[in-house]
């Protein structure tokens, strides 16, 4: 039964993943804009001559039909190999490699930063929902939410490493030297420009879910039983909390290998996002591919993940036979 | 006529003395004469720091790149960071310097044959790729091979285009043969050379006077001085290229002392050139880059505008580019003239930029049949409103900026301008489909004064002669300057071209923009040219960096 599901899910994974990487083919092909223009500079010194113009589209493979040219894609894709990218003539999956693991780096210290934090904080703020205090946290809350990122980012930039000093101002690492001390120094500002946003987000769902149940009527039957506070809060507050913020958690997964543009610029990090921005201008074909390969497998991985998190919250949903009481 | 060039060992001038480098007496004798300036300054001015840098260890210099290198791959760098480290870590064989004169590297000489048809370089004996082999003659050939291949970048191809065959007659020699004689030839030449004993290109193998040590892509480049370089090793121990993409993180960088250099937009020079402490610490200089702005008239007859000329002129009067300069970005530009920069030899400086004046632009467009018949403040001719198209890229904010002037200016005289800003790859499209009556672009120039392809009409359909200019003239002193070697006889053509460009107005030509870059005054040697800071000979090679001692403070 549970090898029979397991394998259900994988082919639907399977297609998803298939429907998503013609879609994308197409659509990229359809958009407007010479997919050969990152081969003219933008000092204008030339354009391509029609020789040369048919040389180069017959070396990328362009000359061929669109449903041909995404078969060849996906046969060598799921070989293992990328391609090379048109703009730099590089392996795509060697480049994408330089930069995911600063990705990942960045984004999973922000994803911890997020549960970490985020989820304590709303928990405490639902317990104490009536106090003034909480009243004040979650209008913080509110306006931290609110705030602009790219004003947060260049706030902290100019407070902390330019005026006090006491991070560094950007970059993964120095030029020299750099042990993990010093890595994690130049992770902290990024990580949390990153982090904030959803921090307050994920903060004032935590809250609102987690007071829902910590207000109802089996909460107050509890309580009248004489169950200690912390555990009605434990098993009436907390824990249906959990099964949708396992949701939204799984679908924060996709975001750990996609990068933040914003970020990467104003502190120098060399992430995924400004990549596939130049990849996307330049019609830089191999690389979107690939990029977007990489993100709808993270979407399929997270929603299946989120499935497996909120299934072992709450073993009703898992909705398997072994799974119900 | 034969002309041969012969170079000092080192380049063509000889380095200045700049402080001690070399032998432990001169250091000492520096030291004390520093410490003496430092004290005297300290004394007689109210502790201004000294202008030059204090002695101390040589430092490796900090400097910003704009962006990551898209590839290390000297053939397939077409973008200008990735070139500025193929250059760095490469040597050709000749190069341009700071006044754009060509300068000896590799190549010992070169000479000419009388008809001009034939170029032989001689090769300095003793330089050596990075992995200790000797640079040779084949070495050069296969560099002109790989350029040449049918999936070499186009434009690097494109100069190749008139060399019939590339020989090496002997380890030390190279000739060229040309198909018809090339005035603009030797310019090819300054691509820098690839070693033909080993086919992967990446981790770059160069005999430049830095050594690749690492690229940490969307990091930094690390370069490292070359001690076996045939001119000595350059000053700094080591260049530490930052890839800084965010303008604002390279002015924090400079003033958190992270980086050395770093260049200065309107905004940030405006709130800095009063400021004494900053003053104090950074030099700001002040360059021309080869690059001039402008907006072309498609004046072939497929919009019913740009073909009379009188329409063009007044597209250039109505707008005050002056007054955008002194608006926008006071003391960053000067009204272009023609496509013909001033920093080239054969600007002709007895050309003026036409002036602002609406009325007079008012007055040639009623001559040319214009009226506002209905009043509704559009002019129309024979029923239909002058209202255009103006195509530009998104490249850079600027664009939409010069854009929306032009928008306004054009506005006031009655013409209707509807922007169009389309991204990079689209606006290439349109380009080569020819769909476009007004586009904007921007045209980083050569040192040689050749623009066939700006002006030639062969270049009108499928080329970047974007205004579509067809003047037999034109073509005619073009060709007859591409193949003349006499300096005097091409400056006069292209005098020529300059008057007859400035007379048709093709293109409103916009401005040369003026570029500010702050300097830390640790740092010294750094110039700066037409051709930027790193763009040619000897760029970082002179740069040094040393501490200030605590007295500068």
């Amino acid at each position: 039964m549970t090898f029979r599901r397991a394998a259900l899910q994988g082919a639907a994974a399977a297609v998803t993943l298939l429907v998503a990487a013609f879609l994308t083919y197409a659509a990229l092909a359809a958009l407007p804009g010479d997919p050969l223009a990152a081969f003219v500079p933008e000092e204008q010194r030339l354009t391509l001559d029609p020789e040369r113009r048919a040389a180069l589209e017959h070396e990328l493979g362009l000359d061929r039909p669109l449903p041909l040219r995404f078969a060849r894609w996906l046969g060598a894709a799921v070989a293992g190999d990328l391609g090379t990218s048109f703009r730099t003539r590089r392996p795509v999956a060697r480049e994408i490699a330089e930069r995911l693991g600063p990705t990942l780096e960045l984004n999973a210290t922000a994803l911890a930063l997020i549960a970490g934090v985020g989820l304590p904080l709303g928990w405490w703020a639902a317990r104490r929902s009536a106090a003034r205090g909480a009243r004040w946290g979650s209008a913080a809350l509110l306006a931290l939410y609110a705030l602009p990122t790219l004003w947060v980012a260049l706030l902290l930039q100019y407070l902390l490493a330019v005026r006090l000093g006491l991070l560094p101002l950007y970059g993964r690492s120095d030029p020299v030297g750099g042990g993990l001390g010093s890595r994690l120094a130049h992770l902290a500002l990024p990580a949390v420009t990153l982090a904030l946003h959803q921090v307050a987000f994920v903060a004032l769902f935590a809250r609102d879910t987690a007071r829902a149940g910590f207000l109802s009527r089996h909460a107050q039957r509890a309580r009248s039983a004489g169950l200690p506070e912390a555990r009605v809060f434990a098993r009436h507050g907390v824990r249906p909390s959990l099964v949708p913020l396992a949701a939204l958690l799984g679908l924060m997964v996709p975001g750990l290998a996609s990068g933040s543009v914003l970020i990467e610029s104003v502190f120098a990090w060399p992430g995924l996002g400004t990549y596939f921005v130049q990849a996307v201008l330049a019609r830089d074909l191999p690389v979107v591919m690939a990029l977007s390969l990489l993100a709808s497998g993270l979407t399929v991985a997270g929603s299946l993940l989120a499935d497996a998190l909120a299934g072992a919250a709450d073993p009703r949903v898992a909705g398997t036979a072994e799974g119900r009481r | 006529m034969i002309r041969v060039r012969l170079g000092t060992q080192f380049g063509t001038r000889p380095r200045p003395f700049r402080g001690p480098q070399r032998t432990g007496a001169v250091r000492k004798v520096a030291l004390a004469a520093a410490t003496a300036a430092v004290l005297l300054s300290l004394g007689g001015c109210g502790g201004r720091p000294p202008a030059g840098p204090v002695d101390g260890p040589a430092l490796p210099v900090r400097f910003p790149l704009p962006a990551d290198p898209a590839t290390l791959d000297a053939v397939r760098a077409v973008d200008t960071t990735s070139f500025a480290i193929a250059r760095l870590v490469g040597d050709s064989l000749v190069a341009y310097d700071a006044q754009l004169e060509l300068v000896p590297r590799v190549a010992r000489a070169w000479s000419w044959s009388d008809d001009h048809r034939v170029l032989t370089f001689s090769l300095r004996p003793g330089v050596r790729w990075h992995d200790g082999r000797a640079v040779s003659a084949a070495d050069v050939v296969h560099t002109w091979r790989l350029l040449t291949a049918p999936d070499a970048p186009p434009d690097k191809a494109v100069a190749f285009n008139l060399v019939e065959t590339v020989e090496a007659p002997a380890p030390d020699v190279v000739v060229v043969r040309y198909r018809t004689p090339f005035a603009p030839a030797l310019g090819a030449w300054t691509h820098p050379l690839l070693p033909a004993h080993r086919a992967e290109r990446e981790p770059p193998l160069g005999c430049g006077p830095w050594l690749f040590v690492r690229w940490d892509p969307g990091e930094r480049v690390v370069l490292r001085a070359n001690p076996d370089y045939f001119g000595g090793a350059p000053r700094a121990p080591e260049l530490q290229l930052e890839v800084l993409r965010d303008y604002s993180t390279r002015f924090a960088a400079l003033e958190a002392g992270r980086i050395d250099a770093a260049p200065l937009l309107p905004d940030t020079w405006r709130a800095v050139k009063d400021d004494p402490a900053f003053q104090a610490r950074f030099e700001v200089r002040e360059f021309r880059q080869l690059y001039f702005q402008y907006v072309a008239w498609r004046m072939d007859g497929s919009n019913p505008w740009f073909a009379d000329a009188r329409v063009r002129r007044a597209m250039t009067l109505a707008i005050d580019r002056a007054g955008y300069l002194e608006k926008v970005a006071p003391g960053f530009g000067r009204p272009a003239v023609t496509s013909i920069h001033p920093d080239q030899a054969c600007f002709d400086p007895a050309l003026a930029p036409l002036p602002y004046d609406p009325e007079r632009a008012a007055s040639l467009l009623a001559e040319a049949g214009f009226g506002d018949g209905d009043g509704d403040g559009v002019l129309e001719r024979g029923g239909r409103p002058f209202a255009f198209r103006l195509t530009i890229s998104q490249t850079s904010r600027e664009n939409e900026r010069i854009a929306a002037f032009i928008q306004d200016q054009l506005r006031q005289v009655g013409v209707a301008v509807e922007i169009e800003p389309l991204e990079w790859a689209v606006f290439q499209e349109r380009l080569r489909g020819g769909e476009y009556v007004a586009v904007m672009l921007g045209r980083g120039l050569d040192p040689d004064p050749d623009q066939s392809d700006l002006w030639h009409s062969s270049q009108a359909t499928g080329g970047v002669n974007y205004a579509g200019l067809r003047d037999a003239e034109i073509d005619g002193w073009l060709e007859a300057a591409r193949g003349t070697f006499d300096p005097d006889e091409r400056a006069r053509l292209y005098r020529l071209l300059q008057a007859r460009l400035h007379e048709l107005q093709p293109d409103t030509f916009f401005f040369y923009p003026v570029s500010r870059l702050a300097v830390s005054r640790q740092l010294s040697g750094l110039a700066t040219s037409p051709l930027g800071v790193l763009g040619f000979w000897p760029g970082p090679f002179d740069w040094e960096r040393r501490a200030a001692t605590t007295a500068a403070r």
